[in-house]
């Protein structure tokens, strides 16, 4: 450390916090002042967490966030996979959740999957089986997986593999289902089942051995391309479809298997502008899973909703969930649904925008902000509120339309209660009937509660440890 | 200067595009000031106050809008209205989120500008530790204006800042020179080889003004807050601060200024000041400790001032007398009004038994929810004025404080004020004295000559210190007992 | 025909009330009608101010009306949000969450720093506005929790009127603390003689004052009566199953440029007080 602290001599800089007249006077006399809208904390428990344990920690976590390398490289039974998983474990999206307290398109996507595993034949019998406690309900979070909307995932369902090839964890992820009625929107009718028959048997095991044959698919530098082509990786995927799409194409044509699945194949993963969603979150996860367990980090590292409430886990907090009520997105809707249809707020896709994608990197998206009835003006906007809120800035994922600057990354609890901003997630909107589907997109925003809590337990463990060390004061 | 206004008593014109509006009026070249406004009783009050409301619109009523504009002449005064009414009429473009909106973290502020070194943190006390402790994280030196600040935080942020070489001047830090720059509210002086650190701000501001005065300068002055030296706290910035000037090629003398020190800390504090082998002028009232040989130890600010000067070589600095004869003694005692504390301790301690009451305006009681006498020195005025109607006051002995951030014209207020209580003395066939000291510098916005000429023509007999000032109220009241 | 934006006007009906037409993209208001038809502006329409307007029936033609506004097709809609019995620790958080929300989202000048300004020291508050409502706002929430009617008076004499715009911050302020203690008060079960008094005490400070709009609105809020998003908020603030506050504050706060902020600021200063007056009765 320089004996002045580089104060002395140097060229003075100051950030104003508080009363404008010390830095009317400063700016009179042509000293750089930067002014902060300044407003009271959230909470004053904030003030305990500006601490030096907590930088340090979030540096780390952080650094370890920007250098996972996710590189998916197989497809396999989430069986033969998924830590932890048996033969009637049903994972679901967001926090931890029991039957009797799931929201109706979580219900409906639970009956789809017992159906499927062929628990049950019936669907009454299904919801007498998944009432009957003898099932496994878990939160896909618990087993590195993160699954979009009710993200059920079962046994014998194939899931991506992605490994960090920086860290060497893995995390997992089911196959995207399409538009439409979908498992995880809790349509269980028949086309549904016959499409997850046709995943096990045929796509999963195609996409497994075109991957295990070219080594793997970089998902980083995919990524970085497709925010350059006007994705964000949450609502729009449609680039980082067609990229996918090019590089896996000419090796599912050399597949040894019937003309019509190859060609049935392409044309699914074609017809699928959603296709690299679960890839894109899958590669989230295992960025962040790298970056989590950093001891006093107050990085997020999980946000998810289970169709009932919103969940965030935090890098030095363990496997604690900090919970809050799911709020209901604002957004536009499809012809004939409106407000009053719509679920509270479901999924682990936001893991996209804890990464870093998602509405953190709308600046490069501007055709997703319609859905909000907003202007290209205001994608910039929402990208720019969320560098206040984040502890870096991504090296990987550029935007073009704020200068190539990296997307931000990296939410700090103690930014989101210091400053009330919260952050942004953009969301597709679920019928709060099981079966019917999407029915609209727009954004939504975590309950403050959920920060506030993470906030409160990390203050309690710094506590704790200055008493057990003795250096507190 | 002219003032001039429209009246459109016709329609309501909604509030973004009214402040649009004046802001875009407000900065035509040869305008002063421009308001568009509803025509509200409390508007056209607020408007009156800014002087923008000139005969023709003072009969607006609370439907009709008000466009106000004060410039430099007529023409372009008429030419902004009609600027103002074409803004109104312009369609309002599609306005999206413009430009970027501010920061609102100190981290989030730091990141958007690069090289930042200090946070100059003034939010309301109860929130200033957090905003404090985040200015460290993000690599900060803070200044910390805010006071309500509790000890324990006081001293585990300075820890926390002395671990990481950082300084935190404060809190309740009213005053810092930082490379010749002032922080809150400081007075413009020389640059020069005097490096000070104080646990006072007004007893810093005082001290480096008249080290201009006697045409010396200032290197660094670090404020470090009125608590810094108190045994809890240990002295850790004072500390920190003597170290830095102890290696600093630019300071060759060294002052420290503190309130009333714990012995034990000061004691501690002088050791590392003569350690650092420059030589040292100690201003530590109520400590009477033996210092270390490179260190003189002073009774008054102005000694400080002067002992600096001096160290620097200078022959015979001297200050202008005091201003005229005590002569006949004064019926009554002397009443301190003051707006800098350790102005006020010092002037008490001077005047001793002669003192009817010291009261500091800038203590809480008289700050809480209301802001600082330097910069609003209402209250004080309104207590000078009473003093003319009690009897057993014989003597008024004020401060005034110039510098950026302060008042823009301390002394017309006070000079008012001193006018009316000497009115008022003379109903009740008794004269007032005014005894005054002006804090400052030639190069203050507010001008040292021109405060003091007002202060002089309402009848007050001005010192250029306030040791003078203090001495000069107890003589004339005491005169005969005195010589 | 009082007045006319681009996308509302203001019509004063003969019994004195003020009623307003609006575009469709506006909020609704309990005092509003919404015009049917395509969204382009009302100055297009080349109606202007002093014309008579008929509503409804069938005007004599000799009446001189310039312009008929048809209800025959019209919907109704309720201003007053549903209020149910909400526990006032459960009404302390949820309120303390919208508090953060509006401090957080609120963009733009506007009242906001009166909702810390009691806490505020030598924080000198920037725009005039703030730095003259300050005192009045701090005597109104002293007078109402000590149902002092003539400080109340005094306080809502000094706010009505205050700051730019159609309503002025000073009445959208008024608004919002009437609304919590009618609101607020109906759901902690408060005596509503003495809450009447509160706000009949408001009314009368800001009848002159006001903007002829602004008073037209602090009725409706002493009655219960909001704008349409302060209904939403109200009712999720008041429900009986704690839900997302935020996105309610949000549509709040979206109202003209500073007017939902300011009356956020009054309504969580005059809900405060309230809670006060219920915690200490007397």
């Amino acid at each position: 450390m320089a004996a002045e602290g580089g104060l002395f001599g140097a060229e003075l800089r100051v950030i104003n916090a508080g009363v404008d007249l010390f830095a009317d006077a400063l700016g009179a006399r042509g000293v750089e002042v930067s002014r902060v809208d300044w407003r009271p904390p959230v909470s004053d428990t904030v003030a305990a967490l500006w601490r030096d344990e907590v930088d340090a920690a979030n540096r780390e976590a952080l650094r370890r966030l920007g250098a996972a390398q996710p590189v998916l490289v197989d497809v396999r039974p989430a069986l033969e996979v998924v830590p932890g998983m048996t033969p009637t474990t049903l994972l679901h999206a967001g926090p931890p959740l029991p039957w009797a307290r799931m929201s109706g398109p979580v219900r409906g996507a639970v009956i789809g999957a017992l159906l499927y595993e062929r628990l049950a034949e019936t669907q009454e019998e299904a919801e007498r089986l998944a009432g009957s406690g003898t099932l496994t309900f878990d939160p896909c979070h618990h087993h590195a997986a993160v699954g979009p909307m009710a993200g059920i995932t079962t046994a014998r369902m194939p899931v991506l593999v992605m490994e960090n090839r920086a860290g060497g964890n893995r995390s997992y992820s089911t196959l995207n289902e399409g538009l439409g009625r979908a498992l995880r929107y809790g349509a269980f009718a028949a086309d549904v089942i016959e499409r997850l028959r046709w995943f096990e048997t045929v796509l999963g095991p195609a996409l497994g051995e075109v991957l295990r044959r070219i080594g793997g698919v970089d998902i980083r530098s995919l990524i970085a391309q497709a925010v350059q082509m006007g994705d964000e990786c949450h609502n729009r995927n449609r680039a980082a479809s067609a990229l996918l799409i090019k590089t896996l194409a000419p090796h599912v044509a050399a597949l040894d298997i019937p003309a019509v699945e190859r060609e049935r194949i392409l044309a699914f993963a074609a017809g699928n502008d959603h296709f690299f969603l679960n890839v894109g979150m899958a590669a989230c996860k295992v960025a962040l899973d790298a970056a989590h367990g950093v001891r006093w980090s107050s990085l997020v590292t999980v946000m998810a909703r289970n169709g009932t409430e919103f969940g965030i886990r935090v890098s030095g907090l363990g496997d604690r969930w900090f919970t809050g009520p799911s709020g209901t997105p604002v957004g536009l809707y499809f012809a004939g649904f409106s407000g009053e249809d719509a679920n509270p707020d479901m999924g682990d896709s936001a893991i996209t925008e804890t990464a870093g994608l998602g509405a953190f990197a709308m600046a490069g998206a501007p055709a997703i902000v319609q859905f909000v009835g907003g202007t290209p003006a205001d994608a910039l906007g929402y990208t720019r509120r969320m560098y206040e809120i984040t502890l870096g800035e991504s090296e990987a994922y550029r935007l073009p339309a704020l200068d190539f600057r990296g997307t931000p990354t990296g939410i700090d609890v103690r930014l989101v209660l210091q400053t009330g901003i919260l952050p942004q997630i953009n969301t597709g909107i679920a019928h709060r009937l099981a079966g019917i589907g999407q029915i609209g997109a727009g954004l939504v925003n975590p309950p403050m509660a959920c920060f506030e809590a993470a906030g409160r337990a990390l203050a309690a463990e710094l506590a704790g440890a200055d008493r057990g060390s003795g250096s507190g004061t | 200067m002219v003032t001039r206004a429209r009246v459109r008593p016709d329609a309501f014109v909604d509030s973004v595009a009214l402040m649009q509006a004046s802001e875009r009026v407000r900065v035509l070249p040869g305008v002063r000031a421009a308001a568009l406004v509803m025509g509200t009783e409390l508007n056209r009050r607020l408007l009156a106050e800014a002087h923008l409301l000139p005969a023709e619109a003072e009969r607006a009523g609370a439907a009709d809008l008000v466009i106000a504009v004060r410039a430099e002449s007529a023409a372009v005064a008429e030419a902004a209205l009609g600027q103002a009414e074409a803004f109104l009429a312009a369609r309002r473009s599609d306005q999206g989120p413009e430009r970027s909106s501010p920061p609102r973290s100190i981290v989030g502020a730091a990141r958007r500008l690069p090289g930042a070194n200090v946070a100059l943190v003034s939010v309301p006390g109860a929130h200033a530790t957090a905003e404090a402790h985040q200015a460290l994280s993000a690599g900060l030196h803070v200044f910390l204006f805010s006071d309500g600040v509790p000890l324990a935080d006081e001293i585990r942020l300075k820890r926390r800042a002395q671990a990481r070489g950082l300084l935190v001047m404060g809190p309740e830090c009213g005053t810092s020179l930082v490379n010749g720059v002032g922080l809150g509210f400081a007075n413009r002086v020389r640059r020069g080889h005097v490096g000070l650190v104080a646990a006072s701000g007004t007893g810093l501001q005082e001290v480096t003004s008249l080290i201009h005065r006697l045409g010396a300068g200032i290197s660094q002055g670090i404020g470090t807050g009125g608590r810094d030296l108190h045994e809890a706290v240990g002295g850790l910035s004072t500390l920190q601060a003597l170290s830095w000037l102890g290696r600093d090629p630019e300071t060759r003398v060294i002052g420290l200024v503190s309130k009333a020190p714990s012995a034990a800390v000061a004691a501690r504090v002088l050791e590392v000041a003569g350690a650092t082998g420059k030589p040292v002028v100690a201003y530590l009232p109520g400590f009477h400790g033996a210092p270390p040989a490179s260190v003189l130890s002073v009774a008054t600010l102005e000694a400080a001032a002067v002992g600096c000067v001096r160290m620097l070589g200078r022959k015979r600095p001297r200050l202008d007398g005091r201003s005229g004869r005590a002569g006949r003694p004064r019926t009554g005692q002397v009443l301190g009004l003051f707006t800098g504390g350790t102005l006020c301790d010092e002037a008490r301690a001077i005047v001793g038994d002669a003192a009817r009451e010291f009261v500091d305006f800038g203590a809480d009681d008289y700050t809480r929810g209301r802001p600082h006498p330097i910069i609003d020195p209402s209250l004080r005025s309104a207590a000078v004025a009473c003093a003319g109607g009690d009897r057993r006051v014989g003597v008024v002995l004020v401060d005034v404080i110039l510098g950026a951030g302060a008042h823009p014209d301390p002394a017309g207020p006070l000079a008012a004020a001193i006018g009316e209580a000497r009115v008022r003395a003379r109903r009740v066939h008794r004269t007032l004295e005014v005894v005054a000291h002006v804090v400052g510098t030639d190069e203050d916005p507010q001008g040292l000559a021109d405060q003091e000429r007002k202060l002089q023509k309402a009848g007050a007999r001005v010192c250029p210190t306030n040791r003078l000032a203090a001495e000069l109220a107890r003589d004339l009241v005491r005169g005969r007992r005195g010589r | 025909m009082q007045g006319i934006q681009r996308r509302a006007c203001q019509l004063v009906v003969a019994d004195g009330a003020l009623l307003i037409l609006s575009a469709r993209d506006v909020p609704l208001a309990p005092n509003g009608l919404t015009l049917d038809g395509p969204r382009r502006t009302l100055e297009d329409t080349g109606i202007r101010v002093g014309q008579v307007v008929a509503l409804g029936g069938s005007a004599p033609a000799d009446s001189g009306a310039a312009w008929r506004v048809t209800l025959d097709a019209a919907a109704t809609w309720e201003p007053c949000p549903p209020v149910h019995r909400v526990l006032p620790q459960g009404l302390a958080e949820r309120l303390r969450m919208a508090r953060a929300a509006v401090v957080a989202e609120a963009t733009g000048e506007s009242l906001l720093p009166l909702l810390w300004a009691s806490e505020s020291d030598a924080a000198g508050l920037r725009p005039g506005v703030v730095r003259a409502a300050a005192a009045p706002a701090r005597l109104l929430s002293g007078a109402a929790i000590r149902r002092d009617e003539t400080s109340l008076v005094r306080a809502a004499r000094g706010l009505a009127g205050l700051g730019p715009g159609l309503t002025p911050s000073g009445d959208d302020l008024l608004a919002g603390f009437a609304a919590a203690w009618t609101l607020v008060g109906e759901s902690l079960d408060l005596d509503g003689a003495a809450r009447r008094r509160v706000t009949e005490a408001l009314l009368a400070g800001a009848a002159r004052g006001a903007s002829p709009l602004g008073r037209a609105w602090l009725e409706h809020a002493c009655r219960g009566e909001l704008l349409e998003p302060m209904t939403g908020f109200a009712g999720v603030l008041l429900a009986e199953e704690t839900r997302d506050v935020g996105t309610a504050v949000r549509g709040v706060l979206a109202v003209g440029s500073s007017s939902g902020t300011d009356w956020m600021v009054g309504f969580l200063l005059g809900a405060g007080t309230t809670l006060a007056a219920r915690v200490r009765p007397w």
